[in-house]
């Protein structure tokens, strides 16, 4: 079991990485994204292995909620919002395969012949299915909203003190260089 | 000495649509405009639409001296960086005081593109498909279909995009031909697990960062602004969704795939 989990954390933790570094994100934030996506997906899986009867929608909610108050003790050390952190290592959450299974579900009963037992149980299909998805992706949102929402205030001082000066260090001495060369 | 208040709404509108296209949630572009604004002896008052914003700067001790300005929002990638810094710059305005000519300086360089190889872009993106094709029970010849579907539909996308193409009909066309690349792996016999293949196959397409940002807008009381975003974020939805049904028609597939 444990191993099916790191297996699953090592997993998801390689899609946050992939997700953080297209949304072009400090690269000092990289490895936190990846691990907290690792952390969260895993936690879900563990959520719906264990024997305490959590739907799909309340697992999610539940590690998008813990995947947000770490991201907000990562993003106080590395002085960056608390989205930047936690919004990529939410995305391996997202239902995939129940939304494609929804369009599957919705192409079959298209194609099935009109009023028949078939189209009535695609439908069902695509209704469960396309809710499923759907509020999975909602409690993956609100999870966060609630972490943005009761930290709000921390969250927006969490970039006070980076300081811009000592990142864009040399790039200020080349543009002082060129005022003082324009000068002359 | 106060700055003159051209130069701070200017500097203002441009920083908030920088700060919109970046990718920011509206509550961060209100908080850091007021802050500046504050910092530099005057209020800012914003309406945020889903293509430009109103804003208008005023001296809160003499109302008669304001400057109001519509600006339009370009679409952009999401840059976490850009907001990081922005929202960093907000606080240096605040704290040290700088001029608006050296904040303008420092906008100008956060603006500047970092130097980003984009096949590493690419090659990173396919990998993290691939291991959520994994995460969904896929076999290795799976794998690979997608890796070759999402290296392929990101090049094409951003080729497309930049050539000036609607962005949903680029997103149809790229999700039918990501998604047909991963059912191939299936059509010649490599792959047993078409659902985990096609299921993760256009995933890179989907707008989790605007969509997470409209849920928190519309419990943020930005109401207009969240459902904007969130309608939006759901045409591009269900343009993917399009490209697969695409896949599926072409694929004659049946229950297998379910």
């Amino acid at each position: 079991m444990i191993e099916k989990i790191l297996f699953d954390a090592f997993l998801a933790c390689i899609t946050g990485i992939g997700f953080t570094y297209a949304a072009n994100a400090p690269l000092r934030t990289i490895f936190y994204c990846g691990l907290l996506g690792g952390i969260g997906h895993s936690f879900r899986f563990t959520l719906l292995s264990l024997d305490i009867n959590f739907s799909i929608v309340l697992s999610t909610l539940i590690s998008s909620i813990l995947v947000g108050f770490l991201a907000t003790l990562f993003a106080q050390n590395k002085k960056v919002p608390i989205e930047v952190i936690a919004f990529p290592a939410l995305i391996p959450m997202i239902p995939g395969v129940y939304a494609y299974k929804a369009i599957v579900s919705i192409f079959l009963f298209l194609k099935a012949e009109e009023s028949s037992a078939d189209q009535v149980k695609y439908l069902t299909e695509f209704f469960s299915y396309f809710f499923l998805a759907s509020f999975v992706v909602i409690a993956l949102a609100v999870g966060i909203s609630i972490i943005l929402l009761v930290f709000s205030e921390k969250a927006f001082a969490m970039t006070r003190g980076l300081k811009l000066k000592k990142i864009y260090e040399k790039e200020l001495a080349l543009m002082k260089q060129e005022e003082a060369g324009e000068e002359k | 000495m106060k700055e003159n208040i051209d130069l701070v709404t200017d500097f203002l509108a441009d920083y908030a649509v920088e700060l919109i296209s970046y990718g920011s949630h509206t509550a961060r572009v209100r908080r850091c405009l007021l802050r500046m604004a504050n910092s530099y002896g005057y209020s800012v008052s914003t309406s945020f639409f889903l293509d430009h914003i109103n804003i208008t700067v005023y001296d809160p001790a003499i109302y008669l001296i304001k400057r109001s300005y519509i600006k339009s929002v370009p679409q952009s990638h999401v840059n976490f960086r850009g907001i990081s810094e922005l929202s960093a710059l907000s606080w240096e305005v605040y704290e040290d005081k700088i001029s608006i000519k050296e904040a303008r300086k420092y906008f100008s360089l956060i603006k500047k593109p970092k130097v980003r190889s984009h096949l590493v872009l690419t090659l990173i993106l396919s990998v993290a498909l691939a291991s959520f094709a994994k995460l969904f029970g896929g076999d290795f010849a799976s794998l690979v279909a997608v890796f070759i579907g999402t290296f392929v539909g990101t090049n094409l996308r951003d080729f497309l995009l930049k050539k000036g193409f609607d962005i949903r009909a680029v997103f149809i066309f790229v999700s039918f031909l990501s998604s047909y690349i991963a059912y191939l792996g299936f059509y010649f016999g490599f792959s047993e697990t078409p659902l985990a293949a096609l299921s993760a196959s256009t995933l890179y397409l989907f707008w989790g960062v605007p969509l997470l940002n409209s849920v928190y807008d519309i419990l943020n009381n930005e109401i207009l602004i969240g459902l904007a975003k969130l309608i939006r974020v759901c045409i591009m939805t269900l343009c993917v969704s399009l490209g697969i049904y695409f896949t599926l028609l072409l694929s004659k597939i049946g229950e297998m795939f379910l």
